[in-house]
């Protein structure tokens, strides 16, 4: 299973930015953990349409930061694409509070933005753990 | 009142049950063999059945699920002669509502008819079957999978718990929002708590919230996905991971419906209807007392166990054509053609990450650049066809060769063929008990008796 790091909100703001609710702020909070330094991100629209030779295959975990409501209902408009993926949702308190849509998108953690790295991490690492335990699927394609 | 059909060769007996039926204001119908019976259950609708055991042309228990798969789907409570434990374990395994000895017939039916039609009633309320089952991506029309949507349509008419269990990539949280999306939560939240991913230090705030204070990092009151479950469903996914500290704070919110969010003095409530799921065998982990009994007790009051893709093979061309439209779709292709070639390849392979790894070889197909407009078992990854190739030859392959000049004694020749068994069944089974009997149709005590014979370590 790869992690991948998804915003629907194109940013280009520094790692030292400070707008709490900043998916690219948020980013560097999550590779500064070891478990999630490698966390790849996907680009700004990469998952609607899904691109062939994109890295994303079905299981793959996706952490999906949510900043307002609009990018929320962008996502749940495009649920049926998102299906096939683990999801981890990290989501502001505007967003948390506000509507509680996003169990539409049947994510297996909800954090929010103010919440300490170190959490996801742990949850992270267990859902691999828990994958890792299954029996193992064909991989590797060699052709 | 009911209508009533009684099949019984004494003409005396029928006629006075005809009588006692009539006049306690139900509709009675006699047959005096199995044949005038069958014919009677087809052409007219029934509530109940008097069967006789001894008939001229057969054994009324015989026949029990035939009639029973009538249109109305008839209660039948057995009249006999001879009453005998064994002929009354045989009535109940096979589906009958009672046994009544002959003796004993005028003066208890009345009471074993007014109990079986009081739970026909009810029987009918809670199985009203929603029109059209929605089954959003469970795809398949195996008996197998038939028996799981009927168990889901049951499932969905209540507000029970349900636990379901199978092995991983069956499709468990398929089946869990499909009882959520047919039941009248519907309109509600569905919510997942993924028992295995929380550790015991976040479980308690992400299940009941928080409160402003509550901890460090608490700045401001958090509602928990107990709250967000208030009307709708609460899943428990890998219900089997949950820590035992863990499953008793589960059991006392299972019983009260009421939470307490951390740094709280007050309770709160929440209406939500359970189900579970686990690839784990809880009674197993009851026995090592890894898992509170209390719990599964309330996990359980309906259980659906979903089966293998091994054990319904006969949905592989469905299913390969869904993951086909569906990746064509995904990624915006032309709807591509299979070849009988491929399908025998993915036939032949036993499947043991279930529907989710034939997602992802299917998947794997769309990736290989070669692809034309119809998919061929050369477009299959490469490390599949070289698995299915080696599983091929292993089976061409004899068990032992016997040597005619040096002829082993039956014995140790029996024994290398045993321990040979075992051991493939072992990593056919991934060391599982459960499937190696499955798939062996050994049972559970035999199969640990030969693992202890030869002394194998079956994990």
């Amino acid at each position: 299973m790869n992690v991948f790091f998804y915003s629907p909100r194109r940013a280009a703001c520094p790692n030292d930015c400070s707008y709490p609710d900043c998916a690219e702020r948020c980013l560097w909070a999550l590779r500064s953990r070891p478990v999630l330094a490698a966390v790849e991100r996907l680009p700004y629209g990469a998952l609607f349409p899904l691109p062939k030779r994109a890295p994303l295959r079905s299981g793959d975990l996706i952490i999906v930061h949510i900043a307002d409501l609009r990018e929320l209902e962008d996502l749940i408009d495009h649920r049926q694409a998102l299906a096939h993926y683990r999801l981890v949702l990290i989501v502001s308190d505007q967003v948390y509070d506000g509507s509680r849509r996003y169990h539409l998108l049947n994510p297996r953690y909800i954090a929010t933005t103010r919440q300490d790295a170190g959490d996801l991490e742990t949850v992270v690492n267990r859902i691999a753990q828990q994958v890792d335990a299954e029996p193992e699927p064909v991989r590797a394609v060699s052709h | 009142m009911a209508s009533i059909l009684i099949i019984d060769d004494d003409t005396v007996l029928c006629s006075m049950l005809f009588e006692q039926l009539t006049a306690a204001g139900h509709s009675a119908v006699g047959a005096h063999t199995l044949t005038d019976g069958r014919r009677c259950a087809a052409d007219r609708s029934f509530d109940v059945i008097l069967l006789d055991v001894q008939l001229p042309d057969g054994n009324g228990l015989e026949h029990i699920a035939t009639f029973k798969r009538t249109r109305t789907e008839p209660e039948v409570i057995i009249i006999t002669g001879q009453g005998e434990a064994d002929g009354a374990e045989r009535a109940v395994r096979s589906g009958a509502w009672s046994y009544i000895a002959k003796p004993h017939v005028i003066r208890e039916l009345d009471l074993h008819l007014a109990r079986a039609l009081q739970y026909r009633r009810e029987r009918q309320k809670v199985t009203k079957i929603p029109v059209a089952l929605k089954r959003s991506r469970i795809i398949g029309s195996s008996a197998a999978i038939g028996r799981c949507l009927d168990q889901v349509a049951a499932a969905a008419a209540t507000d029970v718990s349900v636990l379901i269990s199978g092995d991983s990539g069956t499709g468990k949280e398929l089946f869990a929002k499909a009882i959520h999306e047919n039941s009248r939560r519907s309109r509600e939240n569905f919510i997942i708590v993924d028992c295995a991913a929380l550790p015991e230090t976040l479980i308690e705030s992400t299940l009941f919230g928080h409160v402003k204070g509550a901890f460090t990092n608490a700045d401001r009151d958090h509602d928990g996905l107990v709250k967000h479950a208030h009307r709708g469903t609460l899943f428990l996914d890998e219900v089997g991971e949950l820590p035992p500290a863990t499953q008793k704070t589960f059991l006392r919110l299972l019983q009260e419906h009421e939470y307490r969010p951390v740094g709280s003095n007050h309770h709160q409530f929440s209406d939500f209807r359970l189900v579970a799921a686990t690839n784990r065998k809880l009674d197993e982990l009851v026995a090592t007392g890894a898992f509170r009994e209390d719990l599964l007790f309330r996990l359980k009051a309906l259980t659906i166990e979903l089966p293998p893709l091994k054990e319904r093979k006969e949905d592989l061309r469905e299913l390969v054509s869904y993951f086909m439209h569906d990746l064509c779709q995904r990624y915006s292709l032309e709807t591509k053609g299979i070849s009988a070639d491929f399908l025998d390849t993915l036939a032949a392979h036993d499947w043991p990450g279930n529907i989710r790894e034939l997602s992802q070889v299917m998947e794997q197909v769309f990736t290989n650049p070669m692809l034309g407009p119809t998919c061929f078992s050369i477009h299959l990854p490469e490390s599949f066809r070289v698995m299915q190739v080696r599983a091929g030859f292993q089976q061409d392959q004899p068990v032992g060769t016997i040597s005619m000049s040096c002829l082993p004694p039956w014995r140790s020749f029996k024994d290398q063929y045993e321990i040979d068994y075992l051991q493939r069944l072992c990593a056919a089974s991934a060391g599982n008990i459960s499937a190696a009997c499955r798939l062996s149709g050994l049972s559970r005590s035999r199969l640990y008796q030969m693992i202890s014979k030869h002394g194998l370590s079956f994990s």
